[in-house]
């Protein structure tokens, strides 16, 4: 079992063959060996970190993928995520960050992939004023900036 | 967790199975984000796998000496590849409908189009010995064809073919090993069969890069193949390159006799 220690001081005992779909833990595991010391996740929320275990705990058993894959590189084939993944990401915006933060910070590639494509998938058609409204981003453009920026953008808009 | 509290480099992840169209889009909603996709990483990234997905070659859309605007609208406009000119009619597809001539009457023509449409190789067998090869640029994509190629670019092979035993059925296989070095490469293959002693295949493999200034055709290495004569079939398979550039391939399945090589070119 590998102990974990959460940013709000949670301890986590978790199965070594689970949490090695984190490259991170791996390597870590790897380097120092075997020890009865909490690795601390000083960046990862023990909400945060339930919701990672369970898609650790899903995968288990099943194969790592290369660590060598780029992700943009299975992203950019299409935006399919399996049936389990989708039902899995459906929590709120501020959980799916999380998620996305936690994965790149433990580096769990398939996991951040998933992430980053429900991202797309949510972005997907939408227009800038609809995207504001979607991720809470405020317009900090001077009209003259803005306007700027449609001559630039406008031969991809009237496509 | 906000979107906007993502920090850059997790940002550029999100990017990654993004849209283009999405991403300028996305670049509108404010200052901060903007920033991030008006990286040419980012565009760069895109082209790349782009290219590297859909077989495609588009050195006139090169990334290193492209402003960001050409990158995004490289993007954006759908590279589109009849899927006739991926396959072996492409040189119907070049002959018949925009009737460019090469060099009428001055011996066999074989016509290699590279995948993207820009660019056509040439072989040109005058006497079976040497074959003189050569590069044309046929205009950038998405424009009308040029009415005259431009020649980039000629090479003569010299293989030991005799009168008695002269090469044949040749071939040529075209791989973009590498959109970043804007590397063609080039398999010609060549047949040599004996009537009772097996035959020979010579496949020589060249390197050339149509988007550099007075590009030449380098000599990569040889591969050579003896068929015994009890492997001997009517139908030979072309060659095929392999991902990397590397490694080429032909295998033959017959009644009687099975053979299937793979083998690395070692470069000269």
């Amino acid at each position: 079992m590998v102990l974990l220690l959460t940013s709000d001081n949670e301890m986590f005992s978790v199965a070594e063959d689970v949490i090695k779909r984190s490259a991170y833990i791996k390597n870590m595991l790897e380097d120092v060996g075997e020890s009865d010391l909490p690795i601390p996740l000083p960046n990862v929320e023990s909400n945060v970190l339930v919701k990672i275990l369970e898609y650790c705990e899903h995968y288990r058993g099943e194969p790592l993928p290369a660590s060598d894959v780029d992700p943009a590189e299975i992203g950019d084939r299409s935006l399919d995520i399996a049936d389990w993944d989708q039902k899995y990401m459906a929590v709120d915006q501020e959980m799916l960050f999380e998620i996305i933060l936690a994965a790149n910070y433990l580096d769990i590639k398939s996991l951040l992939d998933v992430g980053c494509k429900t991202v797309a998938k949510m972005m997907k058609g939408k227009s800038s004023e609809e995207i504001r409204t979607l991720f809470n981003i405020a317009n900090d453009f001077t009209p003259e900036e803005e306007a700027q920026i449609r001559k630039e953008n406008a031969w991809a808009e009237c496509r | 967790m906000a979107f906007l509290s993502l920090p850059e480099d997790v940002l550029m992840e999100v990017l990654a199975p993004a849209r283009p169209i999405d991403i300028l889009a996305l670049g509108q909603t404010c200052k901060a984000v903007y920033r991030v996709t008006s990286e040419r990483i980012v565009w760069e990234r895109k082209l790349r796998n782009l290219v590297k997905h859909r077989n495609l070659y588009a050195p006139s859309l090169c990334p290193h000496d492209s402003t960001l605007g050409a990158l995004q609208r490289t993007l954006l406009k759908r590279l589109s590849v009849p899927p006739e000119a991926l396959e072996g009619s492409a040189t119907e597809l070049i002959r018949e409908k925009t009737a460019v001539y090469f060099e009428p009457d001055s011996g066999t023509p074989y016509l290699c189009l590279v995948p993207g449409g820009r660019y056509l190789f040439t072989g040109l067998e005058k006497g079976r010995d040497p074959l003189t090869i050569k590069l044309w640029d046929l205009g950038p994509v998405g424009m009308p064809i040029l009415s005259a190629p431009v020649l980039l670019s000629q090479y003569e092979i010299r293989f030991d073919g005799t009168p008695e035993q002269p090469y044949r059925d040749v071939s040529f296989a075209v791989w973009v090993s590498d959109l970043d070095a804007l590397d063609l490469r080039l398999v010609a293959v060549f047949t040599r069969m004996g009537v009772r002693n097996g035959g020979v295949f010579v496949a020589k493999v060249f390197a050339i890069s149509p988007g550099n200034p007075n590009p030449e055709f380098k000599e990569l290495g040889s591969l050579y193949c003896d068929v015994r004569p009890e492997q001997r079939t009517a139908l030979i398979l072309p060659i095929r390159l392999h991902w990397e550039g590397w490694y080429a391939d032909w295998s033959e399945e017959g009644d009687t006799a099975e053979y299937y090589m793979v083998s690395s070119f070692i470069p000269p």
